[in-house]
């Protein structure tokens, strides 16, 4: 497998108030293959939404760079996405849920109908025909992140980076974005870059793990997830394998040395 | 009928019965007839001015010169706001400047606008744009200043210009601190339409509500003051339909938040 998405030795360091410089991210490598679907896992506060926003080039690294396809980037890239945590505050609320997933397409070289075509078939993917006429704020959580996800999908990016974005709805609804995303993935064939602090969330969707630690964070390792594909809400989580990786990662996060 | 609706009623039950006491005070001369004529009095002289097209050619005057003054300042103060508020050099750069010109009372520079500009509409129209621009500037700038980090940076994943941004994202996002703005600057242009037609005028409204005192034609003057009244309030019902139109989604969102 190729490495399409390579992250080499990225670090990154904030102005603190007193004038002397905060370090969150401290070398970070790994590289992602084409169509692997990649979470990085950490505890919260680590540094993983820096991370995804450097890899995303929302924010430029202190240290190291983001290669794609040989090429190293410095500003957001045409085939690439990121889908944020805070639903409610990425999609744009005087649009209605279709305005939302077209405005993905406005300043790409596409004729109305393509656009219009685009547009009905990701709502479609997402199971949201019929609510094209709402506003976010007339649909639920769960739903406006979907909104989100036909946004991103809409754009046909090569790579999907996805900030904890099932952190903010409830247990139930998670798991039906995390299947829904799973059979996307499946269906569209993208490559996923995917953050977060859950440890069950990271298992059950990867095909690769990449774990963040420490302060600054740094990666302590990566593996493949060798769980079966496609992954289902009851038995992947009782298969051994799953309840290995869990007690692994756990203990690894765990053992982390206290903050300072 | 319900408690509102009621309530509702009463409340045009208590302009109508302040209208009557008007009317019997005059008419029964508790109070100086010529200084205070009974309002059908009032009532008939605005009919026959509006018939014999006094009333519209005075207020066509006056809408020629609050028209202009206040579309100039809603483009140049959105157009102002926009750059300040999203550039850091552009708020940087005029924010000394607005901060002086802003606590000047805006009759001020009448006299000042005179010298430059004359008496004609010109003078009325540059008086009533400035004192129109500082509340739509100062609201575009709170307003961009409030746009959502993530809702920058999405449009920046999806690769958008800052033409765009701007366009797209900023502008609607600080819709509705720009339209309470403009709101603001709605009522201060009728005050400036009128002060400006006071102090320099041979026609508008407010040049008819003085030259009518002048020539003791005190019925006359008061038609031109309910005119006027009435225009503030046609105003304001516009107003609110262009609100309630471009903000639907705001006060969607605001209920929804509610509840």
């Amino acid at each position: 497998m190729s490495v399409l998405l390579d992250v080499q030795a990225v670090g990154k360091a904030f102005p603190t108030p007193d004038g002397s410089s905060l370090r969150v991210l401290d070398s970070i490598s790994f590289g992602v293959g084409e169509g692997e679907f990649v979470c990085v896992v950490g505890p919260s506060g680590c540094g993983k939404t820096t991370l995804l926003q450097i890899i995303g080039g929302l924010l430029p690294p202190t240290d190291g760079r983001i290669v794609i396809e040989g090429k190293a980037i410095t500003s957001p890239q045409k085939q690439m996405v990121v889908v944020f945590q805070q639903y409610t505050k990425s999609l744009l609320p005087w649009r209605t849920v279709e305005g939302n997933v077209g405005f993905a397409l406005e300043n790409l070289p596409l004729d109305a109908g393509e656009r219009a075509r685009r547009v009905s078939k990701n709502l479609e993917a997402v199971g949201l025909i019929g609510f094209e006429r709402y506003h976010p704020y007339q649909i639920s959580g769960g739903m406006q992140q979907r909104v989100a996800i036909a946004r991103a999908l809409a754009r046909e990016p090569q790579i999907m980076l996805m900030d904890e974005p099932f952190s903010s709805v409830d247990a139930m609804t998670r798991q039906g974005l995390q299947d829904l995303l799973l059979s996307l993935w499946r269906e569209f064939g993208k490559t996923i870059v995917f953050v977060t602090h859950d440890i069950d969330e990271a298992i059950y969707l990867s095909s690769s793990i990449v774990l963040l630690r420490g302060r600054p964070s740094h990666a302590v390792e990566r593996f493949s997830n060798e769980l079966p594909y496609p992954r289902e809400k009851l038995a992947t989580r009782e298969d051994p394998r799953f309840v290995g990786y869990r007690r692994h990662l756990s203990e690894q996060i765990g053992s982390a040395p206290a903050g300072g | 009928m319900g408690r509102t609706a009621r309530l509702r009623l009463g409340g045009f039950a208590v302009l109508v019965v302040l209208l009557l006491l008007w009317e019997g005070a005059s008419r029964a001369a508790l109070v100086n007839q010529i200084f205070v004529p009974p309002v059908t009095k009032i009532g008939s002289e605005l009919w026959r001015l509006l018939l014999n097209g006094e009333i519209l050619r005075h207020l066509g005057a006056s809408a020629v010169r609050f028209g202009l003054g206040y579309i100039i300042a809603v483009l140049l103060g959105l157009g102002t706001g926009l750059l300040m508020g999203y550039f850091r050099a552009g708020y940087l750069l005029l924010e000394p400047l607005i901060e002086a010109l802003r606590p000047l009372p805006p009759p001020a520079i009448i006299p000042m606008a005179i010298l430059f500009l004359g008496i004609e509409n010109q003078m009325k129209i540059f008086v009533i744009a400035f004192a129109c621009f500082f509340p739509v500037v100062v609201n575009t700038i709170q307003g961009v200043a409030g746009v959502d980090r993530v809702l920058l940076d999405t449009a920046r994943t999806f690769g958008l210009t800052t033409r765009e941004i701007l366009w797209k994202i900023v502008l609607p996002s600080a819709s509705p601190n720009i339209v309470a703005g403009m709101r603001i600057a709605l009522a201060i242009a009728l005050i400036l339409t009128v002060i400006s037609e006071l102090v320099a005028s041979n026609d508008g409204v407010g040049f008819m509500i003085l030259d009518m005192e002048r020539a003791f034609r005190i019925p006359e003057m008061y038609a031109y003051i309910f005119t006027l009244m009435v225009v503030g309030y046609l105003l304001n019902r516009l107003f609110v339909v262009f609100e309630s139109r471009t903000l639907s989604w705001y006060f969607g969102q605001s209920r929804r938040a509610q509840e």
